[in-house]
């Protein structure tokens, strides 16, 4: 029990470290505020689901058309490239991203 | 409620581009209302009433009325807003007087637009038939002169002193003056004549058919047509113009409509009369509208189509059962039952 307990603690903390390194990083770098994106993005997709799916088919295929960046964000970044991480880490990584900035549950 | 779910809409948009500095879900104290997302899962909610339906625009639990707005933009994450304001009376007899008043002002509209439009399409067909109409009459009118003319002056030629090649000529003249005749009565039927006015009197049938017989003969030896009349005396009590029209109508269109070498039969029983051609005849699908003023189901023959309305018009006055019977290239049986 307590070796399951210590894996999922360590997997935790290793999404965690993952969606740093993997989204944080590169967005800091590029000086993109990720809850500006997130409630750009939900004005848009809604949903929990719909918002999930929608995240993961566009950082496999970004389009200027389905980006809800600002325009200047895309003058500067075009042509946008495809995420280079496998699916199962990049949804992991969405996941991740929905429970940071989620409305649900968060309003008072 | 629409103006507070507006409201409520405007304090989502700035809760939205102010969160989370600011996360306080706007509040109301003369409403209470919910967010859900487009997969109906609750973001947050006030509402007293645990009942929630997305199909419904506008839907009633108990106590209070719950209004549904469906949100263009997702504000936080929110397609629909639920507007939950207490139930009262006064609310509800509101709600009901709009719809009534704004579904009745529909209506009225629907209406008349549909009348002017119904209107708009009918009227070329009405003038047409007005215009029919009127040419006949005035045409009725001038026609009767010039037949009794020719009429009276074909029978006072000795047909001795003619020979048999302009005797043959003068009977298609009599033929052609007869049939005139006839239309010209039909018309003066139709157009002029009032139904109500005849006078009921007993007169025998067998004599008025044989009469009858005896004026379209010319007609018939013209196509060589074989008639056979079987014929018992019948005493009937009605006008015997209308009667010889009704008869006229029935056979004039079992000559028209014969083959040449044809037959025409005709049977006089107690309360049975038949008029059997061996014609053209009717297909199954127009016969009952052959009795229908101006349908005419045979362009080889000329008419206006009115002679068989005539007959269903003098029947119903009589109140006479009159059936047809019919078969295409076989011919036809006109059955009046007393």
């Amino acid at each position: 029990m307590v070796k399951i307990v210590k894996f999922l603690i360590f997997l935790t903390l290793f999404l965690k470290a993952d969606f740093t390194t993997n989204c944080l990083a590169c967005h800091i770098k590029k000086n993109v505020d990720l809850r500006k994106t997130f409630m750009s993005a939900l004005l848009v997709y809604g949903g929990e689901n719909n918002f999930k799916t929608a995240l993961f088919y566009y950082c496999k295929n970004p389009q200027p058309m389905t980006s809800v960046m600002s325009e200047e964000f895309l003058k500067k970044y075009l042509p946008l490239k495809p995420i280079q991480i496998d699916d199962m880490q990049l949804k992991a990584n969405i996941n991740e991203y929905w429970n940071r900035y989620k409305i649900k549950g968060n309003l008072k | 409620m629409q103006e507070f779910a507006s409201l409520q809409i405007k304090r989502l948009k700035w809760l939205h581009n102010h969160y989370p500095k600011y996360n306080k879900y706007p509040r109301d104290e003369r409403y209470n209302s919910a967010i859900y997302d487009l997969e109906h899962d609750k973001i947050f909610s006030t509402l007293k009433s645990s009942k929630i339906n997305f199909n419904k625009k506008l839907y009633f639990t108990k106590d209070y009325a719950i209004y549904v707005e469906i949100l263009s933009d997702y504000y936080l994450g929110a397609k629909y807003l639920f507007i939950e304001v207490p139930k009262n009376s006064s609310l509800i007899t509101k709600i009901y007087k709009n719809i009534l008043i704004y579904g009745l002002t529909f209506l009225i509209v629907l209406y008349i637009i549909g009348y002017y439009l119904a209107k708009l399409f009918i009227k070329p067909m009405k003038d047409s038939i007005e215009l029919l109409d009127c040419f006949i009459k005035d045409t009725t009118h001038e026609i009767n002169t010039p037949i009794s003319i020719i009429n009276s002056n074909i029978e006072m030629l000795n047909s001795k002193n003619l020979s048999p090649k302009d005797l043959k000529k003068i009977n298609r003249i009599k033929i052609a003056s007869r049939t005139l005749e006839n239309i010209y009565k039909d018309l003066k039927f139709t157009m002029l004549e009032n139904i109500d006015n005849k006078e009921f009197k007993k007169f025998n049938l067998k004599d008025l058919i044989v009469e009858r017989v005896e004026y379209f003969t010319m007609h018939m030896e013209s196509k060589r047509i074989t008639k056979e009349l079987d014929l018992k005396d019948f005493i009937i009590n009605g006008d015997r113009e209308l009667y010889a029209r009704m008869l006229d109508n029935i056979i004039s269109n079992a000559i028209k409509y014969n083959r040449v070498g044809g037959k025409i039969n005709i049977y006089l029983r107690e309360n049975e009369l038949i008029i059997e051609d061996s014609g053209v005849g009717i297909d199954k699908k127009n016969i009952e509208e052959i009795f229908n003023r101006y349908s005419r189901f045979n362009s080889s023959e000329g008419g206006f189509g009115i002679g068989l309305s005539i007959v269903r018009k003098i029947a119903d006055y009589y109140n006479l059962d009159l059936r047809v019977e019919s078969k295409k290239d076989r011919g036809t049986r006109f059955i009046i039952r007393w």
